[in-house]
C-alpha cells in the first residue's frame, strides 16, 4: 500500500517515471521506477478513474504524447536523417536516443545535441558512417541557423597585417560558421533527400570539409576543396596561420599552393563571413 | 472592466510562428498584437530572434512560455528566467504568460504541461514561486490554465477555485483559455460556464482560443484547427460579463495561412462585438468599448 495522499514531490517523480516509460502507462505502472513511488494497485486511488477510462488509460494520454513530441523535435531538426531511415526505424533511434538523453533544457533544440555521436554507435554498422555524416551535417546546418549574428572581419584588417606577423596570427571564427569533415557522398545524400530524388548508394571514400555559414539569415554550405579544406580546419580550430600552413605542407608535400593562391583563399573566407576577427597571442588586432 | 493591475486591452493578436515569418514582414499585416513562444527565441541569434525584434519595432508582443516549471517541485531555473527577463526587456512585453503546470522534475524536462493536485499544499507552492518570479523578471508574470486529461484524487478544490485562490495570494493574473476551459470541462465533466463565470473579471489579463481534436474518450487540445462554435460562445459569455479583453487564436498544428489565422483573430473581435451589444442597452457602451481598446492599444505601440 502506498502512503495516500502522496506529498507533491512523490507525486511528480510517480507521473515522470510513467510517462517517460517507452513501453506505455500500463507496462510503467509495474515498472522498478514507478513502484519506487506508488503500489500499482493504488494507481486508481492516485488519479481518478472517469468517463470509462481508468488510470492507466488516463496516464497513456501524456504518456503516448511524449514520444510524439520527442520524435517531431528531431524529425524537425534531422530531416533527412528521418527521411534515410524511413519512419519506424527513425522511430526506434529517437526512442534509444532520448531513453540515454532526455531533454534537460527548456527548448527542444537542444534535444538532438548528442545524435550524432549516438548514431555513430547505433545500428547496422553498414551505414553508420554515412547516417552520422549525414547527421553531422545536419547538426551544423542548425547550429548555424542559431547562432549569434557577428560583425564580419574587414577584409582591410587582413591586408594591413604585415608579412612578418602573419605566422603568429589566429583567425577568430564567425559565430555562425561551422566546418564539419563527412564522407564525401554524405552531402550527395544529404542533398537527394532534402530535393526528393534517388539516394546514391556510395558514400565515397576519404573524407572532404564542409562549411556552413550564414549570410542574411540564410544558411549556406559550401563543400570545400583538399587543400583550402585542410588549411580551414586548421584554423577554424584555432591554429595560428604558421601552425596551419606548415600542417598543409606536411599533408600535401608535393602541392603547396602558391602565394596567391593562398590570398585569393583568406580573400574569399572573409568575404563569406567565415571570420570575425584577427589575434595575434595576447593581443587583437583591428577587424 | 479593466483588470487589477491596468494592463491594457491589446486587441485580438495571433502567435508568430515560423511559417508566417516572410509573410509578416513583407506584408505588414495590421495585427493588433503578436505573441511569441518565448523557448523559441531564448537560444538564437539568427533569423527567428532577427525577426521578433522587426515586429516588435512595431506591435507589442506579449511572451507565453511552455518551460517555466511553476508547479515542479524542482528548483527554479535562474539561468532561464534571466533569459526570459532579457527577452522581455528586449521586446518590450507587457507582461509574460506561462502555465499552472510542472514540466518535469530531477533535471528532466517532457516538454509536457502536465496537471498538479489542487489542494493547500500545490497552492503554496505554487503562489512562493509566482512572487519570486515576479520578482525576478520585475513584470507582471500570468498563468494560463492549461488542459488536463486527468484528475487527481488528491485535489480539494475544483481548478477555478485553485485560480481564484492562487492570484489573490501570489497577485498574479490570469490567461483565460477557453478552449482549455472546455477540453478540461469535457474530459472531466466540469460545468465549463460555472468554471468561466467563477472567474473574477480583474483577474484576466488574457484569453487565448484555440481548436481541439475529439479522440473519442476524450478532448486533445492540439491547436490545429479553427476555434469549436461551443468555444465561440463560451467566450462571448465571458465577455458579456468582463467586457473586452486581449485576446489571441493559437494555432500550432496544420497550421493554415496568415490570413486564415488573421481572420480567426478577427472572429473574437466580432464575437466581442455581438456579446457586448447584446449585453449594453445602446450602442454607445459598444463604441466606448472599442475606443478604450484602440487607445490602449496606441498606447503600448507608443
Amino acid at each position: 500500500m502506498s502512503a495516500l495522499p502522496l506529498p507533491l514531490a512523490t507525486f511528480q517523480s510517480w507521473m515522470q517515471a510513467v510517462l517517460v516509460h517507452p513501453d506505455g502507462a500500463e507496462v510503467a505502472l509495474q515498472a522498478p521506477e514507478a513502484r519506487r513511488f506508488v503500489d500499482p494497485q493504488d494507481a486508481g486511488d492516485v488519479v481518478r478513474e472517469r468517463g470509462g477510462l481508468d488510470a492507466a488509460e488516463r496516464l497513456q494520454i501524456y504518456a503516448g504524447m511524449y514520444p510524439l513530441r520527442m520524435r517531431d523535435a528531431l524529425r524537425s531538426d534531422y530531416p533527412a536523417l528521418a527521411e534515410l531511415l524511413v519512419e519506424r526505424r527513425f522511430e526506434r533511434l529517437v526512442d534509444d536516443y532520448v531513453a540515454l538523453y532526455p531533454s534537460r533544457s527548456y527548448t527542444l533544440a537542444r534535444l538532438g545535441d548528442h545524435l550524432p555521436d549516438f548514431v555513430e554507435g547505433w545500428g547496422s554498422p553498414r551505414r553508420r558512417g554515412l547516417l552520422t555524416d549525414v547527421a553531422r551535417l545536419e547538426r551544423a546546418g542548425a547550429q548555424v541557423f542559431d547562432a549569434d549574428e557577428s560583425v564580419p572581419m574587414d577584409p582591410e584588417a587582413l591586408r594591413s597585417v604585415p608579412a612578418a606577423l602573419w605566422p603568429n596570427v589566429r583567425l577568430r571564427p564567425a559565430a555562425a560558421f561551422r566546418l564539419v569533415r563527412v564522407r564525401p557522398g554524405a552531402v550527395d545524400v544529404l542533398d537527394a533527400v532534402l530535393e526528393g530524388n534517388p539516394v546514391p548508394e556510395k558514400a565515397g571514400r576519404g573524407r572532404v570539409e564542409v562549411a556552413y555559414y550564414r549570410r542574411d539569415f540564410v544558411v549556406l554550405r559550401r563543400t570545400m576543396g583538399p587543400f583550402d579544406g585542410n588549411l580551414l580546419a586548421s584554423l577554424a580550430a584555432g591554429e595560428t596561420v604558421g601552425s596551419a600552413l606548415q600542417r598543409l605542407g606536411k599533408a600535401f608535400p608535393g602541392g603547396f599552393p602558391s602565394g596567391e593562391i593562398l590570398s585569393g583563399w583568406f580573400a574569399e573566407w572573409t568575404r563569406l563571413g567565415l571570420f570575425a576577427g584577427i589575434e595575434r597571442t595576447g593581443e587583437n588586432l583591428p577587424a | 472592466m479593466a483588470n487589477r493591475w491596468n494592463l491594457p486591452v491589446l486587441g485580438y493578436g495571433i502567435g508568430l510562428r515560423t511559417v508566417h515569418f516572410a509573410e509578416i514582414l513583407e506584408r505588414r499585416l495590421a495585427v493588433d498584437f503578436f505573441e511569441a513562444i518565448t523557448e523559441n527565441f531564448l537560444d538564437t541569434g539568427g533569423r527567428p530572434l532577427h525577426v521578433l525584434d522587426r515586429v516588435a519595432e512595431r506591435t507589442p508582443v506579449v511572451l507565453h512560455g511552455v518551460s517555466l516549471n511553476i508547479g515542479s517541485t524542482a528548483p527554479l531555473d535562474f539561468a532561464y528566467l534571466g533569459k526570459v527577463k532579457e527577452l522581455a526587456r528586449r521586446v518590450n512585453a507587457p507582461w509574460v504568460t506561462d502555465h499552472l503546470c510542472w514540466t518535469g522534475v530531477a533535471g528532466r524536462n517532457t516538454h509536457d504541461l502536465l496537471p498538479l493536485p489542487l489542494n493547500e499544499e500545490s497552492l503554496e507552492h505554487v503562489a512562493a514561486r509566482v512572487r519570486t518570479v515576479q520578482d525576478f523578471l520585475e513584470r507582471p508574470l500570468h498563468l494560463e490554465n492549461p488542459s488536463t486529461y486527468l484528475e487527481l484524487s488528491a485535489s480539494t478544490m475544483g481548478e477555478a477555485e485553485f485560480f481564484v485562490r492562487l492570484t489573490e495570494k501570489a497577485g498574479c493574473g490570469l490567461l483565460l483559455d477557453v478552449n482549455n476551459v472546455f477540453v478540461s470541462s469535457f474530459n472531466h465533466g466540469w460545468d465549463a460556464e460555472a468554471y468561466v463565470d467563477a472567474i473574477p473579471a480583474d483577474r484576466v489579463v488574457q484569453v487565448h482560443l484555440a481548436g481541439h481534436t475529439d479522440k473519442g474518450t476524450h478532448l486533445l487540445d492540439t491547436h490545429s484547427d479553427h476555434v469549436r462554435d461551443e468555444v465561440w460562445t463560451l467566450y462571448e459569455r465571458l465577455v458579456r460579463r468582463i467586457g473586452a479583453v486581449t485576446t489571441l487564436v493559437e494555432w500550432d498544428a496544420d497550421i493554415p495561412a496568415l490570413d486564415v489565422v488573421h481572420a480567426e483573430a478577427l472572429m473574437a473581435k466580432d464575437a466581442t462585438a455581438r456579446a457586448l451589444r447584446e449585453d449594453a442597452p445602446d450602442a454607445t457602451n459598444l463604441s466606448e468599448t472599442v475606443d478604450e481598446t484602440e487607445l490602449a492599444n496606441e498606447a503600448v505601440a507608443a
